[in-house]
């Protein structure tokens, strides 16, 4: 009898049934694919084939945020409308009555929603060949690269159609499943700020990333970290995605996905949808009206989202009063008040709101021991200091040198924990005065002076490795580093320039040098006091220079060389320093931000900087300059008259994707800065467009 | 034949069955009463396939009901809270009640459609109570299922359409293989289209049986007798159940057999004696005394 039941029959009047949303979905993909398209077409008046492919190219195909944000969207609406039945009594005793398997009704309403999406959006995807053909674009690429967005598309939809389906398999009630799916889209993004904004708050010397090498397990916790950043739900997964980062291949109107891609995007759904499946067979009819499908899941959700929202509050709390009475008091009303708001929710009976009261017990326990693990360091973190004699080896450095440095295979050493390990010495005594320093200056935070930013390396006897970040007396390191850098084989080490050799060199792209309008200007005049004719050819280049060639360094993140590395930073959270600083108010000695040293400069008093390229004689020669400068200084590059910058660009694939070397120029570098005269006087150096 | 096998089944803290075991034999009409909260629906919903009990199992043909498609193909159930898609008409029903039951009389319907007054092609949620009920009651009917369950379903009906449901369920049971179990809270609903009664109370099944089986043993009789003393020494013969004296006239429900009963009043010589149909409260008052509740307080 009921296999008789015909599966496409009941697929087609489940969909008729939802033509509303069809309809929804036509409209909406309508004004986002064809007409998006169309608009710029029709408006413009002379329109060439290949503007055309412009067009295309901005407004359909592969990643079109505006397309995929509204896929995303219409998943989640297309779940909660589909799967509603699943929230009410009354249609489950209509439904599970029939003679079907509750996962073959899932499946029928499954695939009635994915055609409301899938019509549509097809139609649509080829009504925008249609609109580029009737304009006289009409390739197999375009339509290849359509016919690909569309399947990517239809991917993700289905990841978000069935991430959302899992949501309301998971709830009761249609508010709970919206909560549901707005928690866990940000819920491991959110519990980590908390986690990382607790750390920088009340664990300063902790350094970021800050694991022992256990094997390449710290490693693996990289990685597993942006995994969960970047994919910490599929509709962040959704987002996040572009074709940039990933193998490309250039087609007519954009980028090809590359098959990892999709493979991920095919495998998502399907795992979702074999979860929703389980669901179906394990969920009860009865859950239909409670807020949540599993009552197990109650206590365990409501403690995991009071739990970060009370740490979230303590640090708040902490920010404003620094009392660790007055934060343990908003961390306990702030838990509990997270349980009885959940409580709220799940009975939707204000009586009932206190109900469950070791939830809140868990909860309080759990919030107050956490904050004040953080907060009262009880692990002991800022106040680590070995002893001496424990010690093997330490290493130090500064934290933000622009500068690569490579390991013994030639590859780009990210890390600081790597770079550290990179720079260890045996010579203890001259380290161990910092650290201490460090330690001291965390506890009693008395800042007398000018300071700086260190890391810090500890590898003990035991080969148990430490990493801490300390803020250090300037003129402590300053002395330690002195001495550290008479050592030459150190001071290689710590600078890689000074290895660099002529087949090394041979892997430079580009060069370019960017120092204070002031010094341009200087070596402009001296080059004109020089030459009997006026440099006629200078001084049509210092024009050119003035007439928008000039770039203003306002912050560190406007640099271009800098603002990917910085971003990076950011994410590891090593942007802790810039609150330290603002706190001892050293902002040119202590931030190690090179470039608001600048604004210090002799030559830099504007603060407008000016970038220039080299040629690649010129930029050989200004190397070897600065390896001849830079081994004869005192090894400091960071905090004595530093004037700008040169950065070396490698060849695509050396280094890639950071493929920039910046090191500091200092004005006492005297073969340097001739060298940069010489080039400028010889109109071998161009503009450097540093708008990036 | 359904066979309900120590069925328990738990809503939280709240027990709705606990261990009911009862059987639905082929071809009778099957009427479960019970007070509000007894267990009905719950009972109805888990012998549809539609609630999983935490204990016990039902049995459709031998087979069990529980996520068995050819099992629960066997019903059709009607729920108390019966649903409609939005802005569906019969007509729209009746095309999906054709794909999920494929033995449906799509001519039985459109004619009983029209036979029962009601516009195919209006809206449902413009009908009244129980013109969508006549209507769930129809297509119940026309998907030809062995089995129809119907929660509450005659609540809302009109004598007339009450009659003439029961006329199509007798025509049902003619022409085909045909149970419809009944579930309702009023004993005066269905006393007239049952033929087999099962009282839940509590979770519980009390009794299930054959009301014919009932009726020959208890039996209502109005009587006049010559004198008191007879009446008394009636009353004492008799295993009464319940008397009241209106007048002259006696009326005595008693336990027995209807012969001894009749031979009992007949040699005190009454000046008028008849044996009076039972109702079906009547019939319950001494069954659930015999099993040990005073029913007066649970149904009535």
């Amino acid at each position: 009898m009921t296999s008789r039941i015909s599966f496409f029959k009941l697929t087609i009047n489940e969909w008729k049934k939802l033509g509303w949303l069809t309809a929804l979905q036509a409209l909406l993909f309508a004004m986002v694919i064809p007409l998006r398209l169309l608009l710029p077409l029709a408006l413009e008046k002379k329109v060439k084939a290949r503007s055309i492919i412009d067009v295309l190219c901005e407004n359909v195909g592969f990643d079109k945020t505006l397309t995929t944000v509204t896929i995303v969207a219409m998943g989640i609406l297309c779940a909660l409308a589909v799967f509603s039945y699943l929230h009410s009594r009354k249609r489950l005793d209509f439904y599970y009555s029939l003679g079907l398997r509750r996962e073959a009704l899932f499946l029928v309403k499954y695939t009635a929603g994915t055609l409301t999406f899938v019509i549509p959006f097809l139609a649509n995807q080829a009504l925008a060949v249609l609109v580029g053909a009737l304009y006289g674009v009409m390739s197999a690429t375009v339509v290849q690269e359509m016919a690909s967005a569309s399947l990517l598309g239809i991917l993700f939809f289905l990841t978000s159609y069935s991430a959302a389906a899992v949501a309301v398999l998971l709830t009761g009630k249609t508010l709970t499943s919206v909560l549901a799916i707005g928690t866990l889209s940000v819920y491991l993004p959110m519990v980590w700020l908390v986690v990382c904004g607790c750390q920088q708050i009340f664990l300063p010397t902790l350094l970021p990333d800050g694991v022992t090498y256990l094997g390449g397990a710290y490693r693996l916790y990289l990685t597993s970290r942006r995994l969960m950043l970047e994919r910490s739900s599929p509709w962040i997964m959704i987002l996040a995605w572009s074709p940039d980062g990933a193998a490309v291949r250039q087609g007519l109107t954009g980028m090809w996905p590359d098959l990892g891609s999709i493979c991920l995007f095919l495998v998502l759904p399907a795992a979702m949808t074999a979860l929703c499946l389980a669901l179906c067979r394990v969920r009860k009819t009865e859950a239909a009206g409670k807020a949540l499908a599993f009552a197990w899941t109650e206590g365990l959700i409501k403690i995991m989202l009071a739990v970060p929202a009370a740490l979230f509050v303590g640090m708040a709390v902490y920010e404003e009063l620094d009392s660790v009475a007055w934060e343990i008091c908003f961390v306990a009303a702030f838990g509990a008040l997270g349980c009885v708001i959940m409580e709220f929710i799940y009975r939707w009976d204000i009586r009932q709101a206190l109900a469950h009261k070791w939830h809140i017990a868990v909860t309080l326990a759990l919030s107050l021991a956490i904050f004040l693990l953080f907060r009262l360091d009880l692990a002991g973190i800022n106040t680590y200091l070995p002893e001496k004699e424990e010690l093997a080896a330490m290493s130090v450095r500064r934290s933000y040198s622009d500068f690569c440095y490579y390991d013994d295979e030639g590859k780009r050493t990210k890390n600081e924990q790597d770079i550290l390990r990179l720079l260890e010495t045996d010579k203890v005594d001259l380290i161990y005065p910092l650290a201490e320093d460090g330690v001291r200056n965390v506890q009693e935070s008395n800042f007398d002076g000018y300071y700086v930013s260190l890391n810090v390396e500890y590898r003990l006897k035991s080969g148990r490795m430490v990493f801490r970040s300390y803020t250090v007396n300037s003129d402590l390191y300053k002395k330690a580093q002195r001495e550290l850098m008479k050592d030459e084989e150190y001071r290689k080490r710590y600078y890689p320039i000074l290895n660099w050799d002529d087949e090394r060199l041979e892997q430079i792209e580009d060069i370019w040098v960017l120092l204070p309008q002031e010094l341009w200007e200087m070596f402009a005049q001296e080059n004109s006091a020089d030459s009997s004719d006026g440099k006629a050819g200078v001084t049509s280049y210092d024009e050119k220079m003035t007439d928008g060639l000039t770039t203003e360094i306002k912050t560190a993140a406007d640099h271009p060389d800098i603002s990917g590395e910085l971003a990076e930073d950011v994410m590891d959270g090593q942007d802790s320093e810039m609150e330290s600083d603002s706190d001892t108010g050293q902002d040119a000695e202590t931030d190690g931000w090179e470039y608001s040293e600048w604004e210090y400069a002799e030559y830099s008093a504007s603060g407008v900087m000016t970038g220039m390229t080299l040629s690649e004689e010129a930029g050989r020669r200004l190397i070897r300059a600065y390896q001849e400068d830079l081994a004869e200084s005192d090894g400091l590059l960071t905090d004595v008259g530093s004037e700008g910058s040169m950065s070396i660009e490698w060849k695509r694939g050396l280094n890639d994707p950071y493929n920039v070397d910046r090191y500091l120029l200092r004005k006492d570098f005297t073969r340097t800065m001739e060298v940069l005269r010489e080039a400028y006087a010889e109109g071998t150096m161009n503009e450097k467009d540093m708008r990036g | 034949m359904i066979e309900i096998q120590n069925v328990t089944k738990q809503f939280g803290d709240v027990t709705a069955l606990n261990h009911v075991s009862a059987q639905i034999d082929e071809g009778c009409i099957f009427g479960l009463v019970g007070t509000n909260g007894a267990g009905k629906s719950t009972l109805l919903r888990v012998a549809a396939g539609v609630l999983k009990p935490e204990e016990g199992s039902v049995k459709v043909d031998g087979t069990p009901v529980w996520e068995e498609p050819q099992a629960k193909g066997k019903i059709c159930f009607l729920a108390d809270t019966g649903w409609f898609f939005p802005n569906a008409s019969a007509n729209t029903m009746r095309d999906y009640y054709a794909i999920v039951y494929p033995e449906f009389d799509r001519a039985r319907f459109d004619e009983l459609i029209g036979k029962f007054d009601l516009d195919p092609k209006r809206k449902l949620s413009g009908f009244s109570k129980g013109m969508r009920k006549q209507v769930a009651v129809l297509l119940g009917l026309c998907a030809n299922t062995k089995y129809l369950f119907c929660d509450e379903t005659f609540d809302g009906l009109d004598p007339v359409m009450r009659q003439a449901v029961k006329s199509l369920f007798a025509s049902e049971l003619l022409n085909r293989k045909f149970t419809p179990v009944i579930a309702s809270h009023s004993l005066r609903e269905i006393e007239d289209i049952c033929d087999h009664v099962g009282l839940l109370h509590k979770g519980g099944v009390l009794f299930a049986k054959d009301l014919d089986e009932m009726k020959l043993g208890i039996h209502k009789l109005q009587c006049v007798l010559r004198s008191e003393q007879y009446e008394e020494e009636l009353l004492s013969e008799l295993t009464v159940l319940q008397h009241e004296k209106r007048g002259t006239l006696l009326t005595i429900v008693a336990r027995g057999e209807r012969e001894a009963i009749t031979a009992k009043v007949q040699e005190k010589e009454p000046l008028f004696f008849e044996l009076l149909p039972l109702t079906l409260e009547e019939i319950f008052i001494s069954e659930t005394e015999v099993a040990g509740y005073d029913i007066k307080n649970l149904i009535f």
